[in-house]
């Protein structure tokens, strides 16, 4: 068994690029290994720093095990004459398969007797295999973007400059985007750069960290995490261990150095956020906090080298903070001109769409959205959400968001709370947003919660009418994204209300902007609905059958649907009768497509026992069923439903459901049908069960 | 060091590693990229090297002399190699070293920044070079000029000069710079930053300026139709140049400004594919010129 180390050297890889890069090289190479049957013990380890990308094997096979290849040629009868002489075809065989006419046999098949050959082939040594994979898995590592440099027509994340390809010692030579591998690596860009020779891994290791190259990525953050704690620690503070910020910066560096810095007490009357987006998203530095949770003066970079004083290099980092917060604070003081609230009618200049109007526009639009749904949902909030949705979008034309995108809400919710108002409405201005990616938190206040859903109908609304639904992968406007968060926050907050009056109140907004039919336009909204609530169910393993029942029938109440779906698994998983009960359902449903709204059943009209007995077994557990759908017994009242069957398939045997004998019959008959198939409907679309 | 000798010393560096000390374009530009010395010399296989100071203006950074980091119109100081060369990053650190920077006294990174101007269909990967938390440099490795792959590539360094300066001088304020030991950066600059902001944001005709945009891109197509490259790219430049004002002017809306920039950028690309073909007519001349260059 032998010890296997790969560095690929290279300038500086994006800091977020890296550990998927080292994933993807070492599943490349362990399933090229496993083709070549070449074993590597328990799996391939990696390092990397932004400057090589590492592949160590403490225990790869030395060689290629001996491998026997049996191969069939044409039929004895073909091969050989009549005399025993091999013919043309046992020699284009035989040459074929690089062997002599000697060494060919015989095997016998169902199809009579066959030419057959036994190869032994050697196994390669690793080194050989070796120099023929990694060009390829070089090649192969997928980046999110890729380029080229110079006259190398070599595509790679950054220009390659040395390869290591040592196995036991001995370098496996191979050539990559004109560079030779050898068993020289090179050490910390400034402390320690003269090159390197490696005998072996732990020599390499060893190496490598007298070279101030820290190259386990997971040392490296433990270590950063370790010196920025120790920093703030000696200003008597706290650091704020933001986990992205931290692998970011353990992935900007070799050999991490922390310098503490500080600046302006002044800048501390700005709201947080103001500090720390400019701190960590641009200048990637740790925010300090005091034992009471209050932001410090200090920050803690992270450097890449042990400078020779580094007092010099905490100045440069302060400055160009204090040129940042310095901007940040000018921002601020210059939307604190005026109230929050006055911003609204700035809006009136923003185009939010082309076709849709102004953002101005767009905030009148989904204030009414906003008001039915918490007149049904929150009355008491009623007033706290009028004036959360005029505030909503005010921040995005103040100077700070103009800057800082990413504190959009977040600067609306500071502002508000600068202004007096209430804290719920500064919060909802912050939380309508919420869900800010898929899977993340959901708003906390009920008037959050109603924005966002009002806002975001607005939305999907308006690109549906205007031709702008997602398509395929295009979905530039993240619709997909809105429906599903409208969708959680409805089923978290228990809201029955209708989608359909909001989305069809949403469409009537839209329809002073774009001309459309507005009836169709809110199928394919609901539909759309649909079919983001489906997919979750079906992902989150539902039993689709029973998830398309109870969506066609009921799509409506989200709270509603889950545990009819629940009910009807369990109904579905119980009962013996199903299949029967669908395909009764499916009979049902069928004769009822084109008819149209009967009068009310009357019992006069009946002729056979059978419509007596179904309208008699109906009536009577009409009101149960109902009783228990409200109090959400969905399995309760399919059990009593499922009672129907037998009745129904008599009435079908009983009698012509369709008689041209007599209208009113027909008409009383479907009238019964329809009343039975209303109540199934309440819960599911029973023919979605029939296979 | 003075500002101006900042400059000196990077002409000296650069012109001693081979680059064509060119000045810079005298059409407006929003940054050195723009100069048919780094955008067209950056196609076809020619090999090049150049260096020079561009003055850029961006009319929506303008402050009215009143921010101390930030201006309309700035100096940078722009380099490009072609095809890049394997050492160019230690180039460049000798290049800091030469202004007296030396590493092992800094925090220098080189930050990803994957660089675009999608006006004139340009785009590569590289970095944002920090100097002790400070950008200093865009580091780009040049992909596509006028939506045209390039091969081979180029290598193009843009130094932020006042920023430079300022760190080497230790000013806080861009316009306390020491432009030659008796004027400052303010006595030059203030008055114009403040002129130019008023006009850009203020007082600019915008009527008038549509009116050129229109004028300008029917010439720069014709030039290009009736096979002149240099004027073709130079009405290009105008429409980019009057696109910025308009947009710091305020009568640009979102959905306009995409349309916008895809009418410069087809500008672009006509000028390019036109250069491009005009070199191979031409036979490629520069191919032999370099032959001590290796890649």
């Amino acid at each position: 068994m032998a010890e296997l180390l790969l560095e690929i050297g290279t300038e500086e890889i994006p800091s977020g690029y890296i550990m998927d890069g080292l994933r993807s090289l070492k599943e490349i190479t362990e399933a090229r290994l496993t083709e070549a049957r070449l074993s590597f013990g328990q799996g391939l380890e990696t390092y990397g720093t932004p400057r090589r990308l590492v592949l160590i094997g403490r225990d790869v096979a030395s060689r290629q095990p001996d491998a026997v290849e049996e191969v069939t040629g044409p039929p004895v009868k073909a091969a050989y004459d009549d005399q025993g002489n091999p013919t043309r075809a046992a020699e284009g065989f035989a040459r074929k398969q690089g062997v002599s006419i000697q060494d060919l046999g015989k095997i016998d098949t169902p199809r009579g007797p066959y030419v057959f050959v036994r190869k032994e082939i050697p196994g390669l040594p690793a080194g050989e295999v070796l120099a023929r994979i990694f060009p390829e898995v070089v090649r192969d590592i997928p980046w999110p973007k890729s380029m080229r440099w110079g006259g190398v027509g070599f595509l790679f994340v950054r220009p390659i400059h040395w390869i290591i390809a040592v196995l036991d010692g001995e370098t496996i030579p191979f050539e990559v985007a004109g560079v030779q591998s050898g068993n020289q690596s090179r050490g910390h860009r400034f402390m320690a750069p003269d090159p390197f020779t490696v005998a072996g891994l732990d020599d390499y290791l060893e190496k490598a960290a007298k070279a101030r190259v820290m190259v386990d990525p997971r040392e490296r953050e433990a270590e950063v995490s370790r010196i920025v704690r120790d920093a703030a620690v000696r200003v008597g503070g706290e650091v704020v261990l933001d986990p992205d910020l931290l692998s970011t910066v353990a992935n900007l560096v070799e050999y991490p150095t922390a310098v503490c810095g500080g600046f302006d007490p002044d800048f501390l009357a700005l709201p947080d956020p103001v500090l720390i987006t400019p701190m960590a998203e641009h200048q990637r530095y740790f925010a300090v906090r005091n034992a009471e949770g209050r932001l410090m003066p200090h920050f803690v970079a992270v450097n890449n080298t042990l400078a020779r004083d580094d007092k010099v290099v905490q100045k440069g980092h302060e400055r160009v903070l204090r040129a940042r917060l310095s901007d940040a604070a000018f921002f601020f003081k210059e939307d604190r001109k005026r109230p929050l609230s006055e911003k609204l009618e700035d809006l009136k200049a923003v185009i939010y769409q082309a076709e849709l109007g102004t953002s101005f526009e767009k905030v009148e639009r989904f204030v009414s959205i906003a008001e039915s749904l918490a007149t049904e949902v929150a009355p008491d909030r009623l007033d706290h959400v009028r004036l959360a949705c005029r505030l909503a979008k005010c921040d995005l034309v103040t100077e700070m968001v103009s800057e800082f995108a990413s504190l959009q809400g977040i600067m609306g919710e500071a502002y508000a709370l600068l202004d007096g108002h209430p804290e719920e409405v500064a919060m909802a201005i912050r939380e309508h947003y919420m869900p800010v990616r898929s899977g993340s938190d959901l708003p906390e206040t009920a008037t959050g919660a109603i924005v966002g859903i009002a806002d975001r109908l607005d939305t999907i609304a308006g690109c549906f009418a205007i031709g702008q639904e997602p398509s395929g992968a295009a979905d530039p406007f993240a619709l997909r994204r809105h429906a599903l968060a409208i969708l959680r926050i409805l089923e978290h907050r228990a809201w029955k209300v209708s989608l359909k009056a909001l989305v069809e109140q949403a469409l009537k907004g839209i329809s002073e902007k774009a001309a459309f039919d507005r009836e169709a336009m809110e199928d394919r909204i609901m539909a759309f609905f649909k079919d983001r609530f489906r997919n979750r169910l079906v992902q989150e393993g539902r039993l689709p059958g029973a998830v398309d029942a109870v969506l066609t029938a009921r799509f409506d109440r989200i709270p509603e649907l889950r545990p009819g779906i629940e009910g009807l698994e369990r109904f579905v998983q119980s009962s013996s009768d199903v299949e029967s009960l669908a395909l009764t359902f499916k009979r049902v449903r069928n004769i009822l497509k084109d008819q149209g709204p009967s009068p009310d059943v009357d019992p006069g009209l009946f002729q056979d026992k059978s419509e007596r007995d179904l309208w008699e077994a109906f009536t009577a557990m009409e009101g149960d069923v109902l009783r228990e759908l409200d109090d959400g017994n969905d399995y309760e009242a399919l059990t009593r439903m499922a009672a129907l069957r037998r009745p129904v398939d008599d009435f079908f045997e009983g009698v012509e459901v369709l008689t041209k004998e007599d209208p009113r019959l027909r008409q009383n008959r479907v009238g019964v049908l329809q009343r039975v198939s209303g109540l199934f409907m309440r819960v599911a679309d029973f023919s979605r069960l029939a296979v | 060091m003075t500002f101006q000798e900042l400059i000196f010393h990077l002409e000296r560096f650069w012109s001693d590693r081979g680059c064509l000390i060119q000045q810079p374009y005298d059409l407006e530009v929003g940054a050195g990229t723009l100069n048919p010395a780094t955008l067209l010399r950056a196609l076809g296989p020619e090999p090049w090297a150049v260096a020079y100071v561009e003055p850029s203006r961006r009319p929506t950074d303008g402050r009215y002399g009143e921010n101390p980091n930030r201006l309309g119109h700035y100096y940078q100081y722009q380099v490009l190699i072609k095809p890049s060369p394997m050492d160019i990053q230690e180039m460049y650190l000798d290049s800091l070293r030469a202004l007296g920077v030396d590493p092992l006294d800094h925090d220098i990174r080189f930050v990803e920044d994957d660089w675009e101007n999608p006006a004139v269909g340009a785009s590569g990967l590289g970095w944002e070079v920090w100097l002790d938390g400070m950008e200093v440099t865009q580091f780009t490795y040049f992909q596509q000029t006028g939506s045209i792959r390039v091969d081979p590539v180029s290598v193009e360094l843009t130094y932020g000069l006042e920023r430079i300066a300022m760190y080497l001088q230790e000013k806080e304020s861009v316009y306390d710079l020491d432009w030659n030991g008796r004027i400052s950066y303010g006595d030059v600059h203030r008055k114009g930053e403040y002129e130019f902001s008023t006009y850009h944001f203020e007082t600019a005709d915008v009527d008038m300026l549509l009116r050129m945009f229109e004028m300008y891109e029917r010439e720069s197509r014709a030039s290009c139709e009736k096979g002149l490259v240099l004027p073709g790219y130079d009405y290009c430049l105008k429409c980019s140049h009057v696109f910025n004002i308009l947009e710091a002017r305020g009568a640009i809306s979102v959905s306009e400004r995409t349309k916008y920039i895809e009418r410069i950028r087809n500008l672009a690309r006509y000028a390019c594919k036109n250069y491009v073909a005009q070199r191979e007519e031409m036979g490629f001349p520069l191919l032999e010129r370099f032959q001590e260059r290796k890649a």
